[in-house]
Order: structure tokens, then sequence, then C-alpha cells
């Protein structure tokens, strides 16, 4: 396809991009599980940078309580599909951007058959047990994971590689949480959930043209110290996922 | 007074302390959060049991999940 030089010429003119950096933008594929908190702005951030073909996964309806923070839905949305909501206001946001939408719950069965479409997955989803999922379903089809996840005022961001051989979510977080931890239901403030979405879709360009990106490492931002740390992970010998 | 590092920061204790009291001393739930000590994960039940000595290094990482 012939690159739109007016829409990206701001982009363009980076020497890192360039007119090749966005032909591999246009003829990536990214999915992003989970299209709230995280998902909005990094679906928003993904399409505007001209990501050519974008899956999206997510089996919610739209609620009130979303509105805090899931800005690619308003009040006029509500009780409305996420998908489809989401994909009709990301092509009228760019016509370049080919949406795909899968308006199910993933599961061990459906995500290898979605994921090998991709080459990289976007973990914004909202809960531990769909993310360990994801992580082992994409290591299981050699595709890049750019996770990201919120709680309150910090936010954490990691790019795990299984083509490279890199440490995995699970490497982060070996243990898994327990249920009296999972069944509490914590705070969310649409700032930081914002920045940390908006970053995975940095990640994810990042990754698509070769840059640098948080492979072995993990970005800790605390959002009321004003901080962000950067910690190297290892791949744990007993990692039954990136082993 | 013993040199540790906590999430990559040197500290000073006052003595050797147990990760449970040392959690606790820091308002911090240990079901919240991933323990490391000297690169070791900590389970839940050794918590009491391990000892954060003189040039140990510890990293608390928050249970983070939400989106
Ligand atoms: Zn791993």
């Amino acid at each position: 396809m012939q690159i739109d030089l007016e829409r990206y010429k701001r982009q363009l003119s980076i020497k890192a991009i360039g007119k090749h950096g966005q032909q591999k933008l246009f003829n990536a594929k990214v999915l992003v599980c989970g299209a709230g908190g995280l998902g909005g702005p990094a679906l928003i951030y993904l399409a505007a940078a001209g990501i050519g073909s974008i899956g999206l996964c997510d089996f919610d309806v739209i609620e009130q309580s979303n509105l805090n923070r899931q800005i690619l839905y308003n009040h006029a949305d509500i009780r409305k599909q996420k998908a489809y909501i989401a994909k009709e206001k990301l092509e009228k946001f760019n016509p370049d951007v080919k949406v795909e939408t899968y308006s199910e719950k993933l599961t061990e069965e459906n995500a290898s058959d979605i994921f090998k479409n991709y080459d990289v997955v976007i973990d914004a989803v909202d809960n531990f047990q769909s993310r360990y999922l994801i992580n082992a379903a994409a290591y299981r089809s050699s595709i890049t994971i750019v996770c990201g996840a919120v709680c309150e005022f910090e936010g954490i961001l990691t790019v795990a590689v299984p083509k490279e051989n890199t440490s995995c979510f699970q490497c982060i977080y070996p243990i898994k949480p327990s249920s009296e931890l999972t069944s509490k239901t914590f705070g969310i403030l649409g700032a930081i959930a914002g920045t940390i979405g908006s970053m995975q879709a940095l990640e994810a360009i990042k990754f698509i043209l070769g840059l640098h990106c948080l492979k072995n490492k993990v970005l800790i931002f605390n959002g009321i110290e004003n901080t962000y740390r950067i910690r190297s992970i290892s791949k744990r010998k007993d990692c039954p996922i990136c082993k | 007074m013993i040199d540790v590092k906590i999430n990559g920061e040197n500290k000073k204790l006052e003595d050797k302390i147990n990760i449970a009291d040392f959690l606790k001393n820091n308002n911090i739930d240990p079901i919240e959060v991933t323990v490391e000590h000297n690169s070791e994960i900590v389970n839940q039940e050794n918590i009491t049991k391990v000892i954060l000595e003189e040039g140990d290094t510890l990293e608390i990482l928050r249970f983070v999940g939400g989106g």
C-alpha cells in the first residue's frame, strides 16, 4: 500500500521510522487483549501510528463504571459490546487500519487459534488468570507479548519475546496470587491506566521497528512518587512457560 | 545496624529481621506482594523463617494485575 505521506508526516521525519519503518508498521499485526483502561489508549495509539492490522479481543459490554478510565467509550455506548464500538471508533479514527474483533472469552482452546494470526499480543486484561493464560499461549504461538498492568497509583510494564528466549510474565510472578487477593477489587485511576496503556503501544511499535524494548526487564511505575524503576528479570530455571 | 538492599536501594536496618516482620513494619500485606530474597522467591509459608541479614537483597513487588 502507498503510505499516506500527509497523515504520517510527523513520524516519517523521525530517523528511526522513515518510510521504511512506516511500511513495517503497516505490515504488522497486533492483537490487543482487553479493550478497557489499558487497551483503549493502546489501541488508539497503535491505530494512530498506522499499524495495518489490529485485532481486539474483549467479550464485555460497556458499563457506566468503566467510564472513569475507558476512554474509547462514552455515555451513549453503555450496554453496547466493547469490541463492536471500539472497532467502529478505531476505523473512523484511521481508515488505513483493518480491525478484526473477537468478542469471545479468551480460553486455552481458542487462544492459539487467534494468536497465530499476529506478531505481537498486548496483554491489557484486568485479571491475573487471563494474564497467565495469555503468557502461556503466546509462548506456544511464539509471538511477542507486551504486558501492562495497573493497580491504584502503580503500574508495571514488560516485554517477552519467545523467539529470543527471554524471561516471561510468570518469571516476574512465579507464585500466583491467592484467591483471597484476586477476589478483591482494587481501584484504578484512568490517567495511570492511560500512562501504561500508551507505553504498551510504544513498546509494540519499537519492537516492530526493531528498536530497544523492555525485554528481560520490568518497569515499575509509581504515580504518587513520580518514579520509574527498571528491574532486570532473569529467566527462572523452573519456569514452566519460558524454560 | 546492618546494610541491606531493598528494591535496589541501600538501607540500614536496626538488626536482622525475618521477612514477615519486615513487611509488617512497612505496612505491607504479605498476600499482596511477591518477595525475592537474594534472588530466591520466598513462599508465603516461609516468610517467618527467612531472615534478612547483612548484605542481603530483597525485592518486593506488588501484585499489579488490573486494567
Ligand atoms: Zn518464564
